[in-house]
């Protein structure tokens, strides 16, 4: 102890040197905004290689799951081809057809980084502006809705998950009612909560509940979960619904960011009539 | 150094902190030229004032020009950078029985070859030291290059022009 009191007694010079060099470095990246930025974007950068390569690691453990899931997946999407449909008319033709248009495609993604513990989470995915992703794109988990995209980098995108209590969507329930807000009130990570559904509509307990077109960011009928419970809100005007997540939040990791071809021209032409979203 | 000679130094240090952030500052001369004078203060403190002092010093000047141009840190690091080398310079480089005398670097204590060098190579260490923290990049390293020379070949002949004119000043009055 003495050596020590000693040994900082004869440095003092060069502690004190030390803590003003610190003091001005904070100040010079907390607030000078072109040095926050610059230091944020290259601290981001060496923390998303370091991420991957953690990921990278950590996926090994979770192959036989991530597995499984595929597996589900394909089953459903082998389902849907045209060889599992047997033709009652005779006289209806599949022909290839220009009168529609690829409105939606599909850009993979890992995820590298997720948290759920806060009441803002968001999670990091490997893809970023390289690969075409862009700010206020979708993001689905093979199991159901997962995110949406709020910023980019050359190689990384972060989005702002399902439980992050800013996150907003339109819902339909039960194929139907496409009317109020899905959103968290940053309780149960298993459940998201509809607002603002009047208490005409029919809500019952198990009815799915879908993404709508109307934000742009999600086709329409993708699964956000079930019901899981549904009661008259005080006053008896609206309901109080939680739905179950069908997407296994705690444990993302193959994801698929949504693009959507006409999203400019939608921004473009609603720009001057709707705001938010 | 006696009371007086304090005294003096913080009014004089005050004179020359309002040039610079009053009139240096605000000169837009121009893309390339933003000279410290104000260093002229940290390089000629007595040269065997204790390090903590001299760090102290530094940082509230740098501190000072920092919070008139809105760049927090920027200054006080690079102050404090230099405050650090100058040390280095002296405790290795020169001669210990002359630095035990206290004087303050200027035209008339040291030889005039000997100061021009000094005030040359720590004018150019601060631009130097300033410009690249605050590009905070290594890109653009052309005009970084091109701000140091033009800012510290300004910075040299007008700390120069100005311990000229005040050493004439001190030597009259004693």
């Amino acid at each position: 102890m003495q050596n020590l009191l000693q040994f900082i007694r004869t440095n003092f010079h060069i502690f004190l040197f030390l803590i003003l060099q610190g003091i001005s470095l904070f100040a010079l990246i907390r607030f000078n905004s072109y040095h926050q930025s610059v230091f944020f974007s290259t601290s981001s950068t060496v923390n998303g290689n370091i991420l991957t390569q953690r990921k990278n690691i950590i996926n090994y453990f979770s192959l036989k799951s991530e597995n499984q899931k595929l597996k589900e997946e394909n089953i459903l999407l082998r389902t849907r081809g045209t060889e599992n449909y047997i033709f009652v008319s005779k006289d209806t033709v599949a022909v290839k057809d220009s009168n529609q248009l690829l409105q939606y495609s599909y850009i993979p993604a890992k995820v590298i980084y997720n948290n759920i513990r806060k009441e803002k989470n968001y999670f990091t995915l490997d893809r970023g502006a390289n690969a075409g992703v862009k700010k206020g794109m979708g993001v689905i988990s093979p199991l159901g809705v997962a995110g949406k995209i709020v910023d980019v980098s050359d190689h990384f995108s972060v989005a702002m998950s399902l439980l992050n209590s800013e996150f907003i969507l339109t819902p339909k329930i039960n194929g139907k009612i496409r009317y109020g807000n899905v959103t968290w009130n940053g309780k149960d990570e298993s459940l998201v909560q509809i607002t603002n559904v009047s208490d005409h509509y029919e809500v019952k307990v198990g009815h799915e509940v879908t993404t709508t077109e109307f934000g742009h960011y999600f086709p329409s009928n993708i699964k956000i979960g079930n019901i899981k419970t549904a009661t008259k809100s005080e006053g008896g005007k609206y309901w109080d619904i939680d739905v179950e997540i069908a997407a296994n939040m705690s444990q993302l990791s193959e994801v698929y960011i949504i693009k959507n071809h006409f999203q400019s021209e939608f921004s473009t032409l609603e720009e001057k009539y709707i705001d938010g979203n | 150094m006696e009371t007086r000679d304090w005294v003096r130094l913080v009014l004089s240090g005050f004179v020359i902190l309002a040039i610079q952030v009053l009139v240096i500052n605000n000169l837009n001369l121009n893309q390339y030229m933003f000279p410290q004078l104000y260093i002229l203060l940290l390089i000629t403190l007595p040269i065997n004032l204790k390090h903590w002092v001299g760090y102290l010093i530094a940082f509230a000047l740098g501190f000072a020009v920092d919070s008139f141009s809105y760049t927090p840190g920027l200054q006080s690091f690079t102050a404090v950078s230099v405050m650090f080398l100058r040390y280095v310079y002296f405790n290795n480089l020169v001669d210990k029985e002359w630095l035990s005398t206290g004087v303050r670097p200027s035209f008339t204590s040291v030889d005039s070859g000997w100061f021009v060098a000094y005030v040359g190579i720590f004018t150019l260490v601060f631009h130097t030291i300033l410009f690249f923290l605050e590009n905070f990049s290594f890109t653009h390293l052309g005009s970084t290059l091109l701000k140091i020379l033009y800012s510290s070949s300004l910075a040299i002949f007008l700390i120069l022009l100005f311990t000229f004119t005040f050493n004439r000043e001190t030597t009259n009055d004693s």
